[in-house]
């Protein structure tokens, strides 16, 4: 088996791969998604629409080349993990070197599987996004924009009790194993982004705030397939009662569960794709709204709020559904066993309608273009460094969001040399979120016509293979007119 | 992909190795079987218990059975028709006299009389005189009149002083055709003599216009002073042809002057049913009958009828013949009709004292309707009046019967067979139950017998015991309670509204030995059934004869036997055994089913154990052995015929221990045990489906002491599994 092909299978099987958001902006992917204050042109749609107004390097208008981003991610294992646990037990090898059996997993094992979910869930998504098409251009104090991105997220958040029943059962000593806040969302849409921005007078300041920017996108949105939870709690339990008199003795066992759950779904044909290209199951609004501005020399900040809005999924639309509370003390009577069966399989219904919010995220970050500051000596200072921080926090946990803030840091570096001045390399890291932790590198090969970026965010399977628990990449071209 | 491996790709530094499932031991402790059973279990799944309020004690009624009713038929009767037909007969002669008539010399002669001596010889002429019967003056009341019996009379009065001699004698005739009423033979009527004579006219219609004449010749007229005064008298007289009595008609166009009753039956009676019922009241639910009178006649008649003990059941009304009158007018040669439904009334004796009887009573009178002296109208003696009840038809043509739906009176005796069999309703206690021998403390059988009929009611009738393959055991036969008069006969009698009870018990009966002989030496089950045969006979002969003696009855009219079977729950058992059977498994399909280890999964059983909890707290103690059977190959719910394990898996049992019934609370007897399995003990129990308990209890002192049940007795079966098994996908690959 070659190595791309073992890559593969561990993304496709062990990581539940999925595509997700966020991606089109190679630059900022080289960052560590730092750029809600430093994204310029293209890379500013979706991003922060007051960016739009900024001159991108000196350019007013630029047009995007399908840059594309993929990621696909989860916390539930890690390259060590798959390593020490499912490529087999080192000791038994054949004449080639193969292993032959499978690693024997005692209670240490298994326990240090456990310790892989935070928590006790385990978060995994995977995001693609692709620009079809992005268009920005500045006019005097304004900038337009426009962009049409497909965008696929999934997601699915996994409590432990699942793994606690395949490896731990039901045991004599009782058990309990507790689902609650299994998630999961698939998404796929496609956003059409119309994006005005306005750039104040130099001479027009607000508190200590000069140079500002506002903007605001209106984004349409179709949706062609939906499935998410809305909620999902539950548990099971093997539990054991203990003679009164004697502990040794087992007085009886019953299992003991409770199953609530919701999850909704709406989708084109799935057999006939290409037919609803253009009929999409959901329809809805978005808005991104930003703001950035100058505070001293150096220093830039900015803010947005993207994807603001929702979808109303209307085309087959349906709503699943279970809920109750059953015991097992009998297998033979009747009712027991089909109670929980029932239980948890659940109803699914036809349903009229349903909304759902687009993964609304609240973008905060600062900037300093620390060889123009007036911290650093210009004139020794060799080359140029930008340096970002953002905070990102979302508000929701459709596909493609989280709830779970992440802060992120990032710098783009230009080598002081005239050879190599075509070259940007970026680097940053991001902490939070459902990565947990995340280190992105990233380089530019720029010039007066284009820019192509490549980036990714899994950099850190060099510094320390074993944590590699994400594989990401994006790369665009951009062209400056 | 390419951007996915990007990572890789350019820093190469990670070994990727193949991915190769782990293996991992996994435990499964579950809940097999938590089964309580009740005494109501040990019994009957579905049996009744109750417990006796006074001490607590329990009792167990595995039967209360009302049986299906016998029904009481009243009977039919089969209607006849009656028909009174009333012909109106000869019509009496209306009394009508022909008017006198006088005729003087000038009348008969045609010359006036001299005013000398008659100077001539005699004079030979015909006498003619015309007569009306409608006098001038008077009502016309006649027209004609065809004598049915008649003779008339003709008187002559002659003041002349010579003789008449009629040569061919008088005729009296219609003087419209001629035609001949009466002819009086020749005769002489001399000088100064009155003569009657008189011809039978039977036959002769009279019309109201005749004419008299005959020929004659004077004799000695010579000479004889002759005045105006001298006359010939003439009058006549109607009687019966026998010269008496009143002529009658057998037609006549007359006026009438007032009506006749053409039929008059004041109090007639008829038999409504046969010979041997009697009713003080009555109610039928089926038949009918039409009262049609036919008016043969030329004129209208008015029909009055009664029937006394008729009252409409909805208006409390007495029967009216048209709408709510009791009369009906029917007009000329017209029909009435009206129908009866026997439905829509109750019959009330009318008798004396309301005694019963099996008649009705009615009137019936039909009256002329003739509208005096307007017309006159024609009447034969022929014309008639039918007035008749006939029964209705059904649509075969045939009579439908006169149903009896209630009756307070007397009928005749009615025997009613009785074979009911009543199961006791042992459920499959008679099959999963068996001992040495079963020693009931008491027993208790209680009968019950109700009519809603209101005769008296004889019962004979047994009691038996029957176990499912037929054979009977004792029986009880219900005690007489009544000595009838005059025969000295013994019976069993139970009077209007009471219900016949009896409660068998070991000091009444031999009902201990009615139970307990089906069971002996281990041998023979439980009677699983009760039959009450015999007959029951309503209104017994001795009463229906007795004259005073009444009762009631509405068809459909049940007799309700019941019987409770009850016994407390004081029994001694020597080796009894009770099997029961649960469901572990699927047992709806023919595989092992999604809860099963399969067969390449039972090598990776590390190990296994089985636990059962038992909590006893009946008085005795308890031996278990558990059966595993897989599910039959031919039904799936039923198990196997072969066991796949016992457990124990030697010949010992679980032995529970009674319950402390010294020590208050009350200590239920508890047994903890478990058994290893192996995996191969596993690849028995595995396939498992049913799990069949074989319990077997003993009293103390071997059976021979009862000792008490009660409420709370039961025995809480409980047993679980652990099972400890290596996971190896890898393997199964």
């Amino acid at each position: 088996m070659n190595r791309s092909l073992k890559i593969f299978i561990f993304i496709f099987i062990f990581q539940n791969i999925s595509f997700g958001n966020e991606r089109t902006s190679a630059r900022g992917i080289g960052m560590a998604r730092t750029f809600v204050v430093t994204s310029r042109g293209v890379d500013a749609l979706g991003i922060n629409p007051a960016n739009l107004s900024y001159l991108d390097r000196g350019s007013y208008t630029t047009m995007s080349l399908l840059p594309i981003g993929v990621r696909a991610g989860s916390d539930f294992i890690n390259f060590k993990v798959y390593n020490d646990y499912f490529t087999g037990d080192p000791d038994s090898l054949d004449k080639d070197g193969n292993r032959i059996i499978g690693r024997r997993l005692d209670a240490n094992d298994k326990d240090g599987i456990f310790n892989l979910f935070p928590s006790g869930i385990a978060h995994t998504q995977s995001d693609f996004d692709a620009m079809l098409l992005g268009f920005t251009s500045i006019g005097g104090n304004y900038a337009i924009g426009f962009s049409v991105t497909e965008r696929f997220s999934a997601g699915l958040d996994l409590p432990e009790g699942y793994l606690k029943i395949l490896l731990n059962g039901f045991e004599e000593k009782g058990s309990e194993h507790t689902l609650n806040n299994t998630n999961y969302g698939v998404r796929w849409m496609r956003e059409y982004n119309y994006s005005f921005a306005y750039h104040f007078a130099k001479n027009v300041s607000l508190w200590k705030f000069r140079d500002i920017s506002v903007g605001i996108s209106y984004k349409p949105v179709q949706g062609f397939y939906y499935a998410g939870t809305d909620h999902y709690n539950g548990s099971l339990q093997n539990k054991i009662y203990y003679n009164k008199d004697s502990v040794n003795w087992i007085d009886s066992i019953q299992i003991i569960g409770n199953i609530d759950y919701a999850q909704f779904q709406s989708s084109i044909p799935i057999d006939s794709i290409s037919q609803f290209l253009f009929k999409p199951a959901g329809k809805g609004t978005g808005f991104d709204i930003g703001v950035s501005a100058k505070i001293i020399s150096g220093w830039q900040f900015g803010m947005s709020i993207t994807d603001i809005g929702s979808i109303l999924w209307s085309k087959s639309p349906k709503y699943s559904y279970g809920k109750g509370n059953f015991t097992i003390s009998d297998l033979g009577k009747a009712g027991q066993l089909d109670s929980l069966k029932n239980n948890f399989k659940g109803k699914t219904i036809d349903t009229t309608s349903f909304k759902r919010n687009l993964p609304t995220i609240i973008h905060l970050g600062a900037a300093i273009q620390l060889d123009e500051s007036p911290y650093v000596n210009r004139k020794t200072f060799a080359g140029k460094l930008l340096l970002e921080g953002n905070i990102h926090i979302g508000l929701n946990d459709e596909p493609g969001n989280t709830t779970l803030p992440r802060f992120s840091v990032g710098a783009e570096y230009v080598i002081p040399s005239r050879w190599v001045d075509w070259l940007r390399i970026r680097s940053g890291m991001m902490f939070g979120g459902r990565e947990l932790f995340s280190w992105s590198l990233g380089i530019g090969i720029v010039n007066p016509v284009f820019d192509f970026d490549i980036g990714t965010e899994s950099i850190a399977l060099i510094i320390t293979p074993n944590s590699f628990r994400n594989g990401s990449v994006s790369m665009g071209l951009k062209i400056r007119m | 992909m390419i951007f996915v491996l990007f990572p890789f790709f350019i820093f190469g530094c990670v070994k990727i190795l193949t991915p190769k499932l782990p293996s991992w031991q996994t435990q499964l402790t579950i809940p097999l079987v938590d089964r309580t059973f009740t005494l109501e279990d040990f019994m009957k799944k579905s049996s009744s218990l109750f417990i006796d309020s006074t001490n607590g004690e329990i009792s167990y009624r595995p039967a209360e059975i009302q049986n299906k009713p016998d029904t009481i038929k009243l009977p039919s009767f089969s209607p006849q028709p009656s028909r009174v037909s009333q012909v109106i007969g000869p019509l009496p002669w209306p009394n009508i006299n022909l008017p006198p008539s006088i005729s003087s010399f000038k009348n008969i002669t045609g010359q006036d009389p001299p005013v000398i001596p008659f100077p001539g010889a005699d004079i030979i002429g015909i006498f003619t005189k015309d007569v009306n019967l409608d006098i001038s003056g008077q009502l016309d009341v006649f027209d004609f009149g065809t004598f049915e019996d008649g003779s008339l009379e003709i008187t002559f009065i002659n003041t002349f002083a010579f003789g008449f001699n009629f040569t061919n004698g008088i005729a009296i005739r219609n003087r419209d055709d001629n035609s001949l009423v009466a002819q009086y033979p020749a005769f002489i009527l001399a000088a100064g003599e009155t003569k009657k004579m008189s011809v039978v006219v039977t036959g002769k219609t009279l019309k109201d216009q005749i004419s008299i004449s005959g020929n004659f010749q004077t004799q000695n007229i010579t000479g004889k002073i002759i005045t105006s005064l001298n006359t010939i008298a003439i009058s006549t007289q109607i009687t019966g042809s026998s010269g008496t009595g009143n002529a009658s008609l057998s037609e006549a166009k007359i006026l009438f002057v007032g009506n006749i009753d053409l039929v008059n039956l004041p109090n007639e009676s008829d038999q409504i049913l046969d010979d041997s019922t009697y009713y003080k009241t009555l109610e039928f639910s089926k038949g009918g009958f039409d009262i049609r009178v036919v008016n043969g006649t030329n004129f209208g008649v008015k029909v009055v009828f009664e029937i006394k003990e008729f009252i409409n059941k909805s208006s409390s009304q007495p029967f009216f013949i048209s709408g709510t009158s009791k009369e009906a007018t029917i007009s000329k040669n017209a029909t009435f009709l009206r129908e009866v439904l026997l439905v829509d009334y109750k019959l009330q004796s009318q008798e004396l004292n309301n005694a019963p009887t099996n008649k009705i009573n009615f009137n019936l009178k039909i009256q002329t309707l003739i509208p005096s002296f307007v017309d006159k109208i024609l009447v034969r003696k022929t014309d008639s009046v039918v007035a008749e009840i006939v029964p209705k038809k059904d649509n075969l043509g045939s009579t439908i019967p006169y149903k009896l739906h209630k009756v307070l009176g007397k009928i005749t005796p009615i025997t009613i067979a009785i074979d009911q069999t009543m199961p006791l309703a042992t459920g499959d206690f008679k099959t999963k139950f068996k001992a040495d021998s079963i020693m009931f403390d008491s027993l208790y059988l209680a009968y019950k017998l109700f009519t809603s009929g209101l005769f008296p009611t004889d019962i004979s009738l047994k009691i038996y015991a029957i176990n499912s393959n037929g054979i009977r055991g004792d029986s009880l036969t219900l005690p007489t309670n009544f000595v009838i008069p005059i025969s000295g006969k013994q019976v069993r009698r139970i009077l209007p509204g009471q219900i016949d009870s009896i409660v068998f018990n070991k000091n009444n009966s031999t009902l201990d030995r009615f139970i307990s002989s089906f069971i002996s030496n281990g041998q023979g089950f439980f009677p699983d059934s009760i039959r009450i045969k015999g007959t029951v006979e309503i209104n017994p002969i001795d009463v229906y004869k007795d004259p005073n003696s009444f009762g009631g009855a509405t068809d459909g009219d049940t007799i309700v036997t019941s019987v409770r079977f009850a016994f407390p729950m004081r029994i001694g058992i020597k080796n009894g055994t009770l099997r029961d059977t649960t469901i572990i498994g699927d047992t709806t399909a023919s595989g092992t089913g999604s809860n099963k280890i399969d067969k390449e999964s039972l090598s990776n059983i590390v190990q296994g154990k089985i636990f059962f909890s038992i909590e006893n707290t009946f008085p005795f103690q308890i031996q278990i052995k558990a059966g595993l059977y897989d599910k039959s190959k031919d039904n799936f719910s039923i198990p196997d015929t072969i066991a796949l394990m016992y457990l124990p898996m030697n010949k010992d049992t679980i032995l529970v221990d009674s319950a402390r019934y010294s020590q208050s609370p009350v200590r239920p007897g508890k047994s903890y045990t478990a058994f290893a399995l192996t995996p191969a003990d596993v690849d028995k129990f595995n396939p498992a489906t049913f799990m069949t308990l074989a319990i077997n209890i003993r009293t103390s002192g071997n059976g021979d002491k009862a000792v008490i049940f009660r409420k709370d007795n039961y025995l809480h079966i409980k047993s679980f599994a652990s099972v400890t098994f290596n996971v190896d996908f890898n393997k199964k690959k």
